[in-house]
C-alpha cells in the first residue's frame, strides 16, 4: 500500500502532463516562440507512455516484493515482533516453530512453554488495524518529491523536443491547434469541414516538396474560408440572438501587389565601366478587420477569437513566406546583375587607379507590404545609381569580379598559340585567366607565369595575346582587369 | 548436583533467578559504592560459569568486591597474591610428606585454587609459568599434581585483577590466557558522591557485615541450578546471525571485517568470544524476565565480552585507538538482520 501511495503522485503527474500538454505548451515554450511539431509531439507522447509504463512496472515490482516479504514466515514474525515490542520473543518462537524447518524443534528448551505463553500474550494484544494503521503522510511526502522529480524530468524532456519553427511550421501548428479546438467543441458540419481543411493545409505547409506559391495560395484560400465562416457565424448570431439591438460587423481587406524594379548604375574612372542590374520583388498584403457590436448576447466565442487570431496569424505567415520569397528574388536579381552585360573596358591613363564607388552588381531590394496596409508598389531602389543587393556595398574598389569569379565558361576564347580563329573579343565584360602551372614554350608571345595556388591545368596554356594588328585597333569596350593581374599584362 | 528441580515451573525458575540475582547485587552494593555495572558483570560471569578479569588502579575496591561477592553467595573464597617468585605449586598445591599412624607417606596438600571463588590479585606480576598453572584450572576445572588429577568443586570462579600502571617487572597475560576470561571489567575512579559515601562507610565507627543470600551449604547447588537455567534460554536464528556478524566484523582477516578492524587489529575474537557473548546475553534476557535473547541483550554484552579478545596492532597503539571504540564502530556499522 505504501508503494502504491508512493508511486501515485508520479503517475498522476505523468498523466496530467500528457493531458495538459497543450496548456503547458501555451504557458511555456510557445510563449518563447518554440513549438512542438506533430511528429515530435508523437515522440514525446511515446516517451510519456514509456515513463508511465516504467512507473507501473516499478509499482508492480514493489508490490511483488512487499507480497513476498509478507509471505515469508520469519519476516512476518519479525514485523509482528517489532510492532508489539516483543524483543524478538515472537521471532524466536517463529524460528523454533518454523514448519519449513522441522529440526528447529530440537532447539526448544524446558523454557519453551513460557516462551509460548508470552508470545501468545503478545499476540493477544496485537491489533492489526491499530498496529498497521495506514499513515499516508510519509509516503505522500516521498511521493511528492518523486513527482516533482518526474515533472522536472518531463519538462526537460519536453524542452528537448521543442524546436524553433519556420513560418510554415508555426502556422501549421496553429492551424492544427484551432482544428483541435473546433473538433473538441460542439462544432457544426461546416466547421468540421473547416477543421479538416485546416489540417490539410497544415500538412501541405509542412511538405517541403510543395512550392511556396501553392502554399501561399492555400493559405489565402484558408484565410478566405475562415473569414467566410466567421461572417456566417456572426451573421447568424446577430440575426438569431441579438434582439436588443446593436450588431456585429466584420470587414476584411486584402490586396496584392507586385513590384519590380530595374536599376542601372554607371561608374567612370580609370577603368570606366557600367553595370546593369535587375531586381524584382513581389509583395502581397492583406488586411482584416473585425468588430463586434455592443448589446445582446452577441459575444464572440472562444473559437471565434481563435479563428480571428488564426486569420491574423495566416496573414503574418503569408508575409513571412513572401519575405523569404523576396529574399530569394533578391538573390536572383543579384545573380542576374552579375550575369549582365556591360561596356567593354577602355584603357585609362592610370591603369592602377581605382574607379569610383560604382556598384554595378547591385540588385533591387524589395520592401514588403504589411498586412492590413494598403498595397504598395515597392520598387527596388538603386543605390548610387547602380543597383546593388548588398547593403554594405562600398563599390568594387576597382576589382571587377568582387570576389565572385565567374564560371570558367569562356575558355574557348583561349587557344594554344597559333590555334583558333582570329581573336575578336567584343562585348566582353571579363577576361578570365588560367595561368599555367609551369612555364611553357610560348614562342615569344606573352609571358608565362607559374601558378602554384590554383589547380594546375592538365594542358599547358598560356594567355594568347591579341594579334599585333588587333592590338592597334581600338576596342569597342574596355575590360576591367583586376589590379593584381595588371602587372602581368604588357 | 545442579539439576533443576522439575516441579518448579519455568516462570517460577525465571522469577527465582531474577530474585537471587537482585539480592546478590544489592548485598554487594551495600559494601561497594558505585561500580554497579562491574558488580552486575561479576555476578553475570558467575552465573554464566565464566571467569572475570578486573582491571583498575589500586584502591578502587577490587578485592573488596570479590570478597563481598563470595560472602554474599556463601561460597568458599581464597586469595592469591601473584608475585614474580610465586610458583605453580603455590597455587595448585603439592605433595608433602606426612606421618600418619606411624607411617610416612606423601599426601596432597591442596593449594588455594581449591575454592569456589579464587581471587588472583595482580595476576600479571607472576611469571608465565605460574600464570599457566591457572589455565588448566580455569578451563578444565581440574588440576594435575604429580600425575594425579584433582577435580575442583563447582562452582569454580576465578577473578583476576590487573593493575594497568606500574608495568615494570610484570608479565602481560598471553592472548591464550586472556581469551579464557569471560569478561574484562574496567573499574574507573569513583564519582565525588560515591567517594563521599565510601569515606562515610569506611572511616566511621560502624561497618557493615555482608550477609549470605543462601542458606549455609546450599549455595553451590543453587548456583549450579541457576547456571543451568541460563543455558536453557533460547536464541532465535536471526539473533544468532547477528552475533556471528559481529564476530565476523571484528575479525581482521575475515571478509566481513569493517575498515576500522582491518586497520587497527591484528587478531579478532575467537569462538570463545561468541560463546561468551551469547551467555552474557542470556543472563541479560533472564534479568529482563525473558527466556529468549534479544538484540539489545547482545549489544549490551559486546564490549565486556570482546574488548580483551581484540589484539590491537602498532598503529592502533600509536594512535591510541582503543578496542572499545573499534567495537562501538562495529556495532554502529552492523545492521540487525531483517
Amino acid at each position: 500500500m505504501r508503494a502504491a501511495i508512493g508511486l501515485t503522485l508520479p503517475i498522476v503527474a505523468t498523466v496530467l502532463f500528457a493531458l495538459w500538454l497543450d496548456i503547458i505548451a501555451a504557458l511555456t515554450w510557445e510563449n518563447f516562440g518554440y513549438i512542438l511539431t506533430d511528429d515530435r509531439e508523437l515522440k514525446l507522447g511515446n516517451v510519456l507512455i514509456g515513463i508511465c509504463a516504467a512507473q507501473l512496472i516499478i509499482l508492480g515490482i514493489l508490490a511483488l516484493t512487499a507480497y513476498r516479504r509478507a509471505d515469508d514466515f520469519l519476516t512476518t514474525a519479525e514485523v509482528l515482533d517489532r510492532h508489539v515490542g516483543a524483543h524478538q520473543e515472537i521471532l524466536t518462537l517463529a524460528t523454533l516453530a518454523n514448519p519449513a524447518n522441522p529440526k528447529s524443534r530440537e532447539r526448544r528448551s524446558a523454557l519453551f512453554p513460557m516462551l509460548w505463553r508470552r508470545a501468545i500474550a503478545y499476540l493477544d494484544l496485537f491489533e492489526p488495524r491499530r498496529e498497521f494503521r495506514l499513515e499516508p503522510l510519509q509516503p505522500l511526502k516521498r511521493s511528492a518529491i518523486a513527482a516533482s522529480v518526474i515533472v522536472v524530468i518531463l519538462g526537460l524532456t519536453a524542452f528537448a523536443f521543442v524546436i524553433v519553427p519556420t513560418p510554415e511550421q508555426a502556422i501549421a501548428h496553429h492551424l492544427r491547434a484551432v482544428a483541435r479546438a473546433i473538433d473538441s467543441s460542439s462544432a457544426t458540419p461546416a466547421t468540421r469541414d473547416l477543421a479538416k481543411a485546416m489540417r490539410d493545409v497544415a500538412r501541405d505547409l509542412e511538405n517541403p516538396r510543395l512550392p511556396q506559391e501553392q502554399k501561399l495560395q492555400e493559405l489565402a484560400a484558408m484565410k478566405r474560408d475562415i473569414e467566410q465562416n466567421q461572417q456566417q457565424r456572426q451573421r447568424g448570431a446577430s440575426q438569431g440572438k441579438n434582439s436588443a439591438g446593436g450588431g456585429s460587423g466584420a470587414g476584411s481587406g486584402s490586396g496584392n501587389s507586385k513590384g519590380s524594379g530595374n536599376g542601372a548604375g554607371n561608374g567612370a574612372g580609370a577603368g570606366a565601366g557600367s553595370g546593369e542590374a535587375a531586381g524584382s520583388g513581389a509583395g502581397q498584403g492583406s488586411g482584416t478587420g473585425s468588430g463586434s457590436g455592443a448589446g445582446g448576447a452577441n459575444k464572440g466565442s472562444k473559437n471565434d477569437q481563435k479563428m480571428a487570431q488564426l486569420g491574423n496569424d495566416i496573414s503574418k505567415a503569408q508575409a513571412q513566406i513572401q519575405a523569404e520569397n523576396g529574399q530569394q528574388n533578391q538573390a536572383n536579381g543579384q545573380q542576374l546583375a552579375n550575369n549582365g552585360s556591360g561596356m567593354a573596358p577602355k584603357d585609362g591613363d592610370n591603369p592602377n587607379a581605382t574607379g569610383p564607388q560604382n556598384k554595378p552588381n547591385g540588385a533591387g531590394s524589395v520592401s514588403l507590404p504589411k498586412p492590413g496596409s494598403e498595397a504598395r508598389n515597392n520598387l527596388p531602389a538603386p543605390s548610387n545609381g547602380a543597383p546593388s543587393g548588398r547593403r554594405d556595398d562600398k563599390g568594387s574598389m576597382g576589382d571587377t569580379h568582387l570576389g565572385e569569379i565567374p564560371k570558367a565558361g569562356n575558355y574557348e576564347r583561349f587557344y594554344k598559340p597559333g590555334e583558333g580563329p582570329a581573336l575578336g573579343i567584343r562585348d566582353a565584360r571579363y577576361v578570365t585567366f588560367r595561368l599555367p602551372s609551369a612555364p611553357v614554350g610560348n614562342e615569344g608571345a606573352g609571358r608565362a607565369v607559374a601558378d602554384a595556388e590554383h589547380p594546375a591545368a592538365s594542358v599547358g596554356y598560356t594567355n594568347a595575346p591579341l594579334k599585333q594588328e588587333r592590338l592597334a585597333d581600338t576596342p569597342d569596350e574596355e575590360q576591367l582587369v583586376p589590379p593584381r593581374y595588371r602587372d602581368l599584362i604588357h | 548436583m545442579g539439576a533443576a528441580p522439575q516441579q518448579i515451573s519455568p516462570n517460577e525458575r525465571v522469577t527465582e533467578f531474577r530474585r537471587t540475582f537482585a539480592r546478590a547485587e544489592a548485598e554487594v552494593a551495600r559494601v561497594i559504592v558505585g561500580h554497579r555495572d562491574a558488580i552486575r558483570k561479576v555476578l553475570t560471569a558467575l552465573f554464566c560459569g565464566g571467569h572475570i578479569l578486573i582491571e583498575g588502579v589500586p584502591g578502587l575496591g577490587k578485592t573488596l568486591m570479590v570478597k563481598a561477592t563470595a560472602e554474599t553467595l556463601g561460597l568458599s573464597f581464597k586469595r592469591i597474591q601473584f608475585t614474580p617468585d610465586l610458583m605453580p605449586s603455590d597455587i595448585v598445591g603439592t605433595q608433602v610428606l606426612a606421618e600418619s599412624e606411624g607411617r610416612r607417606e606423601f599426601s596432597f596438600k591442596a593449594g588455594p585454587i581449591f575454592a569456589h571463588i579464587v581471587l588472583g590479585d595482580e595476576i600479571n606480576r607472576a611469571t608465565p609459568k605460574t600464570q599457566s598453572a591457572v589455565l588448566e584450572a580455569m578451563e578444565e576445572r581440574q588440576v594435575t599434581v604429580f600425575g594425579t588429577t584433582y577435580q575442583l568443586d563447582a562452582p569454580f570462579f576465578v577473578l583476576a585483577t590487573q593493575n594497568p600502571i606500574e608495568l615494570e617487572g610484570t608479565y602481560p597475560l598471553p592472548e591464550a590466557q586472556m581469551d579464557r576470561f569471560l569478561f574484562k571489567v574496567v573499574m574507573g575512579a569513583p564519582k565525588p558522591d560515591e567517594l563521599r559515601e565510601i569515606l562515610a562507610r569506611t572511616t566511621g565507627a560502624s561497618s557493615y557485615k555482608v550477609q549470605s543470600i543462601f542458606d549455609a551449604g546450599s549455595a553451590p547447588d543453587k548456583i549450579e541450578s541457576e547456571k543451568a537455567l541460563v543455558r536453557e534460554v533460547m536464541v532465535g536464528e536471526p539473533v544468532e546471525r547477528f552475533i556471528i556478524n559481529i564476530i565476523g566484523a571484528c575479525t581482521p582477516s575475515g571478509p566481513d571485517a569493517i575498515p576500522e578492524v582491518s586497520q587497527y587489529l591484528r587478531f579478532g575474537p575467537s569462538p570463545r568470544g561468541a560463546q561468551s557473548l551469547i551467555m552474557c546475553a542470556k543472563v541479560n534476557a533472564l534479568l529482563e524476565g525473558r527466556v529468549t535473547v534479544s538484540y539489545e541483550d547482545v549489544e549490551d554484552a559486546i564490549i565486556p565480552s570482546l574488548r580483551h579478545r581484540l589484539l590491537r596492532n602498532f598503529q592502533a597503539e600509536a594512535e591510541n585507538v582503543s578496542a572499545e571504540s573499534i567495537l562501538e564502530q562495529a556495532v554502529k556499522r552492523l545492521k540487525r538482520p531483517r
